[in-house]
């Protein structure tokens, strides 16, 4: 048999559900490359699965052939792979699931919190309101024109993005909500973003969770604990949104002000073609 | 007999274009380049005044002192006078061995004019016709010099009527290639006529040479030579007063070759294809001081002391320390330093050089040889020249480690160094086995740059025997293979086949490149090659090894956003092909139809890496894969009666003979051996024939390797590489 368990959003929020698969499984795989839990303590999964091997894995393992030994394995005993957030939120598991169906070896998922949702519920945006979502990644390989063609396409719509910020285990390079504007800015050669509203969220979920709204590229002015990181751009906001801009997320008073007043209607203003 | 004079006064003479000739000197390895240089230098060089009293003789580097051979081109410059005329003459001593024939093919570019030497012993041999046809091709003028004429005399004591056949028979030879290699309007034009004075006849050694009109005017006959050789080694001064070797010589380069604003206005539309009407066309057809400012640099040299030394060719503007330039190559401004000329063989500081002129620089040390300058404010505008057409490749490797580990920082730096002074010494880092591969043109090449590193880096270096560095390439075209990312959600629908010669000729003479106007090339491709339209107009990548990746796909979701990447994964394939991780040569990749994830995360080169080369491995490993290794040319002339021992060993050595023609009792062959087969090819002709062979080789093409030997070679060459000895299957490349 082959788990799919969620981690969560910090090291305390495994499920009662997790714990006692934990105690049955014989090797616990965990993900240490899709995203990073602030805070993180293996030790803590060795209490509740005593005897398991544990193994940290990276993305040889989850990839290519690494994806037929796991289920290879699975097919003799239980197995359990630890992924971050919501299992299957990561695209990579994808592949070994589907493997394990085709091989005819049982799934279970076991879900948690994800970014998804608490982008949502941290911030008092509507959860409907969202559009395609997108990873700003670092602008090395090649420049990521088409995150900014996805933020404009929701935002044409009316719709917020959550953009994830680019996470590289295994160079150590976790992308600040800073850097990520600098590089937005940078690709947004028409300077089509700068009277949106954004918010910056670091570590949600966690103890040390700090979250600002503002201008989205005034986010990088705020400090914020270590990674990982993520922005939501604001489209157009509904009344009541824009209420928890300001009280949960710290919308400076002049903004909430002015977008009140809807001054600004970026909905309409934003449809660059 | 040195001439000691003011550098304001030889730049003042240079300032006069019909006063400057900028030639070299070229000819067959130890035919007497340098030994006529030299010679040249001690009578007509010009040092200036402040340096006087210092050694005067070429500088040479203490290998080539060893070894007699010459491994780097020179440049000195002379002063003349003719008819009452003062002239400069920029010349460039450059080496004969073929190992280190980018340094002669480098320095046709600036030259105007060749003196051609050739032994009169040995005849005309394979570099003479190799670099001849290089000048011709450059529109650079030859004038012959028949050389070690006292040889013939001395050694052969041939009777003056058979020296004067030899001189016939070599004059032909060299006409027939001039008529041969030179463009049309040349052909007849450039013919070498003796009795006009194109040819001078003596002995570099001895220092003594003369022309047909010379001697008439002097007086000169060929039996008092004769009888002066006689009297031995004492006669030497009266010879030389008789004859003076750089009378004739220089006096032939001034008659003959001619001056840069000449050249310039026919050598332009030869090595240079922009506007010829545009501001930069006319002012290098003019040689015009005035002008934007171009320089070709074709020589770098790291002083210890002054550090990168760019020496080239002003082709229009002048060249003026403090300026900044642009360099086109690089892609970037720099600031030159320092200009200088050269006076005898050292530098001299200038405060200017005009156009026309041979120069050196400080500053620019982002420059390679093959780098051109041009004044900033035409960065935009200015086309390139035209590449040059390497004769030779790197086919020899050593796999080298410093003795001592803790060198390696000092190992990688010189290196380096020495592969910015010679861009044809290759260095490859082999990340797994952490070996440090050098590749030169021949054994010899590796040998001097080995030397180098023990001599002028104090590094003690331990080398492997040489390797051959193959090709993997393809003759059959593979069916579409999809290439899937590790994650499975990328996935490249590829395809391979075979260049054809044609293609592969194209690239490798630099008519098709990867960054020319894409319409220009299609069209060349299409109306030479035979491409199907749409395949020619969408080539995404040419790579150095000659293979070309076409995109044949419609519509594809975020394609444009992982071009590079896909490209770059591309380039990584070609540079280790699937069968022995040896690089890639002649393969052309189509890309049919592509998935590309949704996200950005998700088709980063860690995903479309593995994509692209999984389908193009899968590709080539169905389409009958094989090995090239290269083949060289010999240029054998032996006694006939050695002719069946020559071919024996040809043949033992997987060699053919492909032509043998017979003069008087001298039997020329031309033959093909593989490089592999070389290494111990010099002793085993000494042996075969006493010593009396005479031969010269270059590199001659790529080809297959027999399909008996193929797949032993492969394993062999996987062992050394600490690989499983059996390649991959494709099978391997299209699982997960
Ligand atoms: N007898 C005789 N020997 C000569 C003459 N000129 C050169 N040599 C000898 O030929 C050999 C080669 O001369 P170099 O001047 O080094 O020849 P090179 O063409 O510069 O050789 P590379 O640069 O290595 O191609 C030397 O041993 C010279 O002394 C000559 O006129 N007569
Ligand atoms: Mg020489």
């Amino acid at each position: 048999m082959l788990y799919f368990i969620g981690l969560g959003l910090n090291p305390k929020s495994l499920t009662i559900e997790a714990l006692e698969i934990l105690r049955r499984v014989e090797t616990v795989y965990i993900d240490r490359y899709t995203s990073i839990i602030p805070r993180f303590d293996p030790s803590i999964i060795k209490r509740y699965c005593s005897g398991c091997r544990i193994v940290f894995a990276d993305r040889n393992m989850f990839e290519g052939y690494g994806v037929k030994n796991i289920v290879d394995e699975a097919s003799a005993r239980d197995v359990a792979i630890l992924v971050p957030g919501d299992p299957f939120i990561a695209t990579t598991h994808e592949i070994i699931r589907l493997e394990a169906l085709k091989k005819g070896v049982g799934v279970k998922v076991v879900h948690n919190a994800s970014i998804y949702s608490a982008a949502a519920s941290a911030t008092g945006l509507q959860a409907y309101r969202f559009g395609k979502t997108v990873t700003l990644v670092y602008p090395d390989a090649f420049k990521p024109y088409s995150v900014l063609e996805t933020i404009r396409g929701n935002l044409d719509r009316r719709l917020h993005t959550l953009v994830l910020l680019d996470i590289r285990v295994d160079e150590e390079r976790f992308m600040s909500i800073d850097e990520a504007v600098e590089i937005l800015r940078e690709l947004d050669e028409e300077d089509s973003l700068s009277s949106v509203l954004g918010v910056g969220l670091a570590r949600v979920g966690s103890d040390e969770e700090v979250i600002h709204a503002d201008l989205l590229y005034d986010l990088g002015r705020y400090t914020y604990p270590p990674p990982p990181h993520s922005i939501i751009v604001v489209a157009d906001p509904h009344p009541v949104e824009l209420e928890s801009l300001y009280y949960v997320c710290g919308l400076p008073r002049g903004l909430f002000e002015e977008f009140s007043r809807g001054e600004m209607n970026l909905g309409s203003s934003l449809v660059v073609s | 007999m040195p001439r000691y004079k003011q550098t304001a006064e030889i730049l003042k003479i240079m300032n006069n274009l019909e006063q400057v000739r900028n030639i070299g000197i070229t000819a067959h390895v130890d035919h007497g380049k340098t030994t006529l240089s030299d010679s040249l230098l001690a009578a007509a060089g010009i040092i200036s005044e402040k340096i006087a009293g210092e050694a005067l003789a070429l500088d040479y580097l203490d290998v080539e002192q060893k070894r007699g051979i010459t491994v780097k081109s020179a440049n000195i410059s002379l002063y003349h006078e003719y008819k009452g005329k003062p002239y400069v003459i920029n010349l460039i001593d450059t080496p004969g061995h073929v190992d280190f024939s980018a340094k002669t093919t480098r320095a046709m570019r600036v030259i105007d004019g060749a003196i051609l030497v050739v032994d009169a012993v040995e005849g005309v041999m394979t570099q003479t016709e190799m670099y001849l046809r290089a000048a011709l091709e450059e529109r650079v003028r030859p004038v012959l010099f028949i050389n070690k004429v006292d040889r013939l005399i001395k050694e052969l004591k041939l009777t003056p009527q058979e020296i004067q056949q030899r001189f016939v028979q070599i004059i032909k030879e060299v006409n027939q290639l001039i008529a041969m290699y030179a463009d049309k309007e040349f052909r007849a034009k450039w013919q070498l006529d003796p009795r006009k004075g194109h040819v001078a006849f003596g002995s570099a050694r001895d220092r003594w040479g003369f022309t047909v009109p010379m001697a008439a005017q002097r007086g000169i006959k060929f039996s008092d030579i004769v009888e002066l050789y006689k009297k031995g080694r004492d006669a030497l001064p009266e010879l030389q007063k008789l004859a003076p070797l750089h009378e004739a010589i220089l006096d032939m380069v001034v008659k003959f070759i001619p001056n840069p604003k000449e050249a310039q206005k026919y050598r332009i539309p030869k090595i240079w294809h922009g506007d010829l009407n545009s501001e930069i066309g006319k002012a290098m057809l003019e040689a015009d001081p005035d002008g934007p400012l171009v320089m070709l640099v074709n020589d770098i040299r790291i002083d210890p002391h002054a550090g990168l030394v760019a020496t080239g060719r002003v082709f229009s503007g002048t060249l003026r320390a403090g300026e900044e330039v642009w360099l086109v190559n690089a892609r970037m401004k720099q600031r030159i330093l320092q200009v200088s000329l050269y006076m005898g063989p050292y530098r001299e500081l200038a405060d200017q050089i005009y156009a026309g002129n041979i120069a050196a620089v400080l500053g620019l040390d982002k420059a390679r040889a093959g780098e051109t300058a041009v004044a900033v404010e035409y960065r935009d505008v200015m086309t390139p020249f035209e590449k040059l057409h390497m004769i030779s490749e790197p086919v020899v490797t050593v796999a080298i480690e410093p003795k001592n580990p803790r060198d390696l920082p000092k190992l990688i730096e010189a290196l380096h160094k020495l592969s910015i002074e010679d861009p044809s010494l290759v260095v490859k880092i082999n990340e797994e086995t952490g070996e440090y591969l050098l590749s030169g043109m021949g054994p010899l090449h590796i040998e001097i740059a080995l030397t180098f590193l023990k001599e002028n880096y104090r590094l003690e270096v331990e080398a492997s025997p040489p390797i051959i560095v193959y090709r993997e390439s393809i003759r059959d075209k593979s069916r579409v293979f999809e290439g899937k990312s590790p994650n499975k959600h990328n996935k490249l629908y590829i395809s391979v086949e075979p260049l054809d010669d044609k293609t592969i000729q194209l690239i490798h003479d630099g008519i098709v490149t990867e960054d020319m106007d894409a319409k220009q090339r299609a069209k060349i491709l299409r109306e030479e090659a035979g491409w199907p339209t749409d395949q020619a107009r969408r080539i995404w990548a040419i790579d150095e090894n000659i293979n070309v990746f076409v995109d044949l796909t419609t519509g594809v979701q975020h394609l444009r956003e992982v071009k590079d990447t896909i490209i770059q994964g591309f380039r990584l394939a070609m540079a280790e092909g699937p069968l022995a991780m040896e690089p890639v040569r002649g393969v052309k990749v189509i890309l049919h139809d592509a998935i590309i994830h949704e996200d950005p995360a998700h088709r980063g080169p860690g995903q479309l890496y593995p994509a692209v080369r999984n389908a193009i491995y899968a590709g080539m490993l169905t389409a009958r894969p094989t090995l090239l290794e290269p083949i060289q040319k010999l240029d054998i002339k032996i006694p006939i009666e050695y002719l069946g021992n020559v071919s024996t060993i040809i043949t033992k050595k997987r060699g053919k003979i492909l032509q043998v023609t017979q003069q008087g009792p001298v039997a020329r062959v031309i033959a093909e051996i593989p490089v592999a087969e070389t290494f111990d090819l010099a002793e085993q002709m000494r042996g075969a024939t006493a010593g009396k062979a005479i031969w010269g080789q270059e590199f001659s093409r790529w080809a297959p390797v027999p399909d008996s030997m193929l797949m032993d070679l492969v394993r062999k060459i996987r062992e050394r590489k600490g690989l499983k000895p059996e390649p991959p299957k494709p099978e391997d490349f299209i699982g997960f």
